[in-house]
């Protein structure tokens, strides 16, 4: 595990990144994953319906199927669906804690956050040992934002912490795709979001359109003229 | 009496934002990142962000191209709002661009006079939709006393057919009265197929509105 800055891992963060970008970020398995785009965050509920958790380990798993890397925060439901998903299709995960990368929340991801600083990449901006507190999600929600091309959220409710993700996807200009189905839900948040910018989405091949190519973008590109 | 809406508007474009098949012709991925960059303001060529480096292209580049002295040195930059509406502190890759530009020297001052009041799906991603006045209805701007004669330059990421831009024009008409009034973007879209381009390509043209069919188009 090491510790650096993200304007140290990524290069110049520019003014709308910076302000809410954590001061420190701590890494714990394969860093060169971080490198690799797009990486695409999925997102939502602790308590998906059955029909969510399908949908989102559909989603999860053709973005790994197509390249891409999937991003998510280690927290039952969704998050444990996804990160699962893409693991099993031979794809790569970043999962980004709200805890120190040492801690697992909750304590039956134990297990899976093991695989993933094995054999794929943890990432917190909390120092080892720090324990779940939860204002420490919101921050963590902002943070996965930062570091992902776009952010997809699969189901979720109307209290559900996942909406601070969103947001800040939309304040940073990231894309934001609400799946269809929670696109349609009616909830309030999710039609102010719809207002703001968010797209509904219905297949995953959309991601892939707007996104970044599949690249490694660790060597900076030659300039052309 | 309200003002007759202008028919048509001058555009100036630095590169070709491509569009064609990315798994035949490679060159189209590099117009993708480079636009990106833009947009998201981040980092294109080592650690420079992509704004203040197309900036910089901007004034070294084009004079003696067709874009030369295209914004004229008393321009006031006028930023194009995104596609809906922003909350604070948000991303605006237009104001962004403005005010790159405006630090490398072009134009005179940077004014955020137009908003985005209600969401309208991205021009470039709404290939059969080029409609100015959707872009018209859902935007307000404020007023601003400037000086009768001071040219104003509309500033956008990306022109696809012009409706955003000629829309966002006449929504400026309405507060500040027909003035000499032009639209620069850092790219413009061209479907390339399998064929070469430069990516770089100055160009000058015109966004042309036909009222029966209540569409914009760009020449070239």
């Amino acid at each position: 595990m090491r510790q650096d800055t993200l304007s140290g891992l990524l290069g110049h963060l520019n003014e709308i990144e910076s302000k809410k970008a954590p001061a420190s970020i701590y890494l714990d398995g394969h860093e060169e994953i971080l490198y690799l785009t797009p990486k695409i965050s999925v997102v939502g509920t602790r308590h998906p319906s059955e029909l969510g958790g399908k949908r989102a380990y559909k989603l999860a798993w053709e973005i790994a199927v197509g390249e891409g890397v999937v991003v998510s925060g280690l927290a039952q439901g969704v998050d444990t669906i996804a990160h699962s998903a893409a693991m099993k299709a031979g794809g790569k995960t970043i999962a980004v804690l709200g805890t120190g990368c040492d801690v697992a929340f909750p304590s039956e991801n134990a297990k899976l956050l093991d695989q993933i600083r094995r054999d794929h990449l943890a990432i917190s901006q909390f120092a080892p040992g720090t324990p779940a507190k939860r204002g420490n999600f919101p921050q963590r929600n902002r943070t996965m934002a930062l570091l992902s091309d776009a952010t997809v959220i699969v189901e979720a409710g109307e209290t559900s912490g996942t909406k601070h993700q969103g947001w800040e996807a939309l304040r940073l200009g990231r894309p934001l795709f609400l799946l269809q189905s929670l696109a349609e839900s009616g909830l309030d948040w999710v039609n102010e979001m719809l207002q703001y910018g968010a797209r509904p989405l219905l297949d995953s091949s959309e991601l892939f359109e707007v996104l970044p190519a599949v690249t490694d973008a660790h060597n900076a590109v030659e300039a052309p003229f | 009496m309200p003002l007759k809406r202008r028919s048509k508007i001058r555009y100036g474009s630095l590169l070709i934002y491509a569009i064609g098949d990315k798994l035949v012709n490679d060159a189209i991925q590099l117009s993708h990142d480079v636009t990106a960059s833009i947009k998201n303001d981040s980092r294109l060529f080592e650690d420079e962000l992509g704004p203040d480096y197309l900036a910089r292209v901007f004034l070294d580049r084009c004079e003696g191209t067709s874009l030369g002295g295209f914004v004229p040195p008393d321009a006031i930059l006028v930023p194009i709002p995104r596609s809906s509406p922003l909350k604070e502190h948000s991303s605006w890759p237009a104001l962004r661009i403005a005010e790159a530009l405006l630090a490398a020297g072009i134009g005179e001052r940077v004014e955020p006079l137009l908003e985005r009041i209600e969401a309208t799906r991205s021009s470039s991603r709404d290939h059969g939709e080029r409609l100015p006045e959707r872009h018209y209805a859902t935007s307000s701007a404020r007023p601003l006393d400037l000086f009768a004669d001071c040219p104003v330059v509309l500033v956008d990421d990306v022109i696809a057919s012009g409706a955003t831009a000629l829309g966002m024009a006449w929504r400026l008409d309405d507060v500040i009265g027909r003035r000499d009034l032009r639209v620069l973007a850092i790219a413009q879209v061209k479907t390339v197929g399998d064929a070469s381009f430069d990516l770089l390509s100055p160009t000058v043209g015109e966004i042309r509105f036909d009222p029966e069919s209540g569409k914009a188009s760009r020449v070239p």
